[in-house]
């Protein structure tokens, strides 16, 4: 005979020939998982042709003991061991049939699938969403065309009292960390130019590398990337947070248009506010690059600000603001379309701010690229 | 053993800031009976609830759970005692990036020493006695609200609470499944032996399984009655006759 014990219970196990009982003393509860899951039953069953478990001194017991019995019960079958329970109390047997037999219907299970036929199936609809995904887009795209379209033929249909308080989220806001960062890529850029145009003698040309680049690349780019992290995540988040608690529904029902009560004031706010945080930003930046250039080259302030006047061209300056007003169009498209694709609950909102500031960036790159191309073709 | 107090709240009052929300309640609830809170809407009902379950701290008062200081008390010790506990939320509580399978087998994994086999086994007895077998996989956002509170009963009595909460249990729920759930309510207590609180404004459902209903008054802030359903029917006390029998 074995004996295995525990603080409160206890398990005895007995073996002739090929019937095997075992003998349960004391508590089957929960927090008695540890000690009655380590003893080996299975170990204890090889050759075995029957099962008996006696509870005569059964104490306290609770679902572990009925999750226990299914497991072992099921075990047995497999196995062709018969199985018994002995000396149950009638409340214990009442306690287990409650758990075990209660309306049980027919499962309604996900069936599992094969890895190849699930790997296929997940190909497959990751091709639906994107074709879906982009119907959606274009169909967005075109209502928002549309509501743009208001703007100039029935103003009165925008939500304009919102516009105030999103052009001081977006904008003013936005101006202090952009300024910030801009002044520091002057000064980058303004450094690292310094010490090759000091190789060649050129100092002075470091006004050139400094405005143009800043004003038609790097001013627009780095404030829209910072304004797609901050105001296009913040759309998504507040218009999928309404989603979910069916306010987007609501409006719909009291016959507000979506597009015109919360799209539009969001998104004019960022195509005025985002060509002003690059005007301040292309400022800043020039100063961080004068400063660069004063540390390190032998110009004088006079020096740098003149030949800015010649190097910097009107179309420099012009190019990098429509960039901004198209990135700042984007940045609300995107933040707002993902905000509508909000569906369930909380934690699709997470998904979506996530994927917002993503694709946000991605196309703003893209649109870069494409912009980079396009405007020698055009003499901007 | 049927007669041991389960729950006591002593002198308990509640404010929040200058607002008072309850005062000066006191009340008993006996070791295994079903126990309902009643009382009009904004009475405090769930703020009472809040305060039993060591969700928030009351102004002053304390609260005892099986003769044990619950509150004030030591952290450990109500951190221990809170573990007793089951609680079933106004608004499910489920969390949402989990399946209701993850939902019930975090705590199983996080106080217990279970076998796979066995926590699966777990997960469907309690979501087949709530009859929700076969929505193992499912998250919370792909089942209806009525099911999202019957999914939530089934992961409060997970690893059977001495102690079940329930803040209005049957609120947005259809007649029938609101007394299947009643039903389910009057079994685990016979067959577990599990004291339920029910903080509710379901007169039938009050009726139906409550051992003792505590009647929560919004102007006075505090219990103006106690006892027996069928006996408060009959009070002589004007308000508490009029909730019991839906007059104004
Ligand atoms: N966090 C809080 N801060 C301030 N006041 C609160 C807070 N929570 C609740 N209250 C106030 O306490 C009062 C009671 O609220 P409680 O939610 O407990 O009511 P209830 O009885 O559960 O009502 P219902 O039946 O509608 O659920 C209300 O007047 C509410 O304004
Ligand atoms: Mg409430």
């Amino acid at each position: 005979m074995k004996k295995e014990k525990s603080n409160n219970c206890e398990i005895k196990l007995e073996r002739s020939d090929k019937a095997v009982t075992c003998y349960f003393t004391g508590d089957f509860i929960f927090s008695n998982s540890k000690f009655i899951n380590s003893y080996n039953l299975k170990k204890e069953l090889k050759g075995a042709k029957s099962l008996s478990i006696d509870f005569t001194n059964l104490l306290k017991y609770d679902s572990f003991l009925v999750s226990w019995l299914n497991v072992v019960n099921s075990y047995c079958k497999n196995k062709n061991i018969e199985f018994k329970i002995l000396n149950i109390s009638d409340e214990a047997n009442q306690f287990y049939d409650f758990l075990n037999f209660q309306n049980i219907k027919e499962p309604k299970l996900k069936e599992k699938k094969s890895l190849s036929v699930a790997f296929f199936e997940s190909f497959g609809d990751l091709i639906k969403r994107l074709i879906s995904d982009g119907i959606n887009f274009l169909n967005f795209l075109g209502d928002n065309l549309k509501s743009f379209s208001k703007v100039f033929w029935s103003p009165g249909s925008i939500r304009w009292e919102d516009f105030p308080n999103q052009f001081i989220l977006i904008g003013i806001n936005a101006v202090p960390i952009s300024v910030l960062i801009l002044f520091l890529i002057g000064l980058i850029t303004g450094y690292q130019g310094a010490l090759l145009l000091k190789d060649f003698g050129a100092d002075i040309y470091i006004a050139d590398a400094v405005g143009v680049s800043l004003t038609r690349e790097l001013s627009p780019l780095m404030v829209a990337i910072i304004v797609a992290g901050r105001s296009g995540s913040a759309f998504t988040a507040e218009i999928g947070s309404m989603k979910v608690s069916e306010e987007i529904d609501a409006l719909k029902t009291m016959g507000f248009n979506i597009q015109d009560f919360l799209v539009m004031p969001r998104m004019i706010s960022m195509i005025i506010s985002l060509p002003i945080i690059v005007m301040l930003a292309n400022i800043v930046g020039i100063l961080g690059g004068l400063v660069a250039s004063i540390g390190t080259l032998d110009i004088t302030m006079t020096g740098y600000f003149n030949r800015m006047q010649v190097a910097l061209d009107f179309n420099d300056i012009l190019s990098g603001l429509i960039k901004a007003v198209i990135f700042g169009f984007v940045i609300a498209l995107i933040g707002c379309f993902r905000g509508m694709q909000v569906s369930g609950g909380a934690e699709s909102v997470g998904k979506y701010t996530t994927s917002s500031v993503v694709t946000s960036i991605f196309h703003i790159i893209l649109i870069d690229a494409v912009f980079t191309i396009l405007f020698p073709i055009l003499g901007i | 053993m049927q007669d041991e107090i389960a729950i006591k709240v002593s002198n308990l009052s509640k404010r929040y800031g200058e607002n008072l929300i309850l005062e000066n309640i006191n009340l008993e609830i006996k070791r295994g009976s079903i126990v309902c809170i009643a009382g009009g809407s904004g009475s405090g009902k769930s703020t009472l609830l809040r305060q039993i379950i060591g969700l928030e701290e009351p102004t002053s008062g304390e609260i005892y759970i099986e003769d044990q200081k619950f509150y004030p008390s030591k952290s450990k010790e109500s951190e221990r005692i809170k573990k007793s506990f089951g609680v079933m939320f106004q608004m499910g509580g489920l969390i949402a990036s989990m399946t209701l399978r993850e939902n019930i087998e975090l705590l199983l994994r996080t106080y217990t020493n279970l076998t796979d086999a066995q926590m699966s086994e777990i997960v469907r007895i309690k979501l087949t006695s709530v009859g929700l077998q076969g929505f193992e996989d499912f998250i919370p956002s792909e089942i209806s609200g009525g099911m999202k509170k019957r999914a939530s009963l089934a992961r409060a009595m997970t690893i059977d609470p001495e102690i079940l909460f329930f803040d209005e249990p049957s609120s947005g729920l259809d007649p029938i499944t609101a007394s299947s759930l009643d039903y389910l309510i009057k079994q685990l207590n016979k067959t577990l032996k599990t004291t339920m609180v029910i903080v509710t404004h379901d007169l039938e459902s009050i009726f139906d399984i409550a051992d003792e209903v505590f009647l929560l008054d919004t102007q006075s802030h505090t219990i103006i009655a106690n006892g027996k359903p069928d006996v408060l029917k009959k009070s002589d006390i004007q308000i508490v006759y009029n909730f019991f029998n839906r007059k104004f």
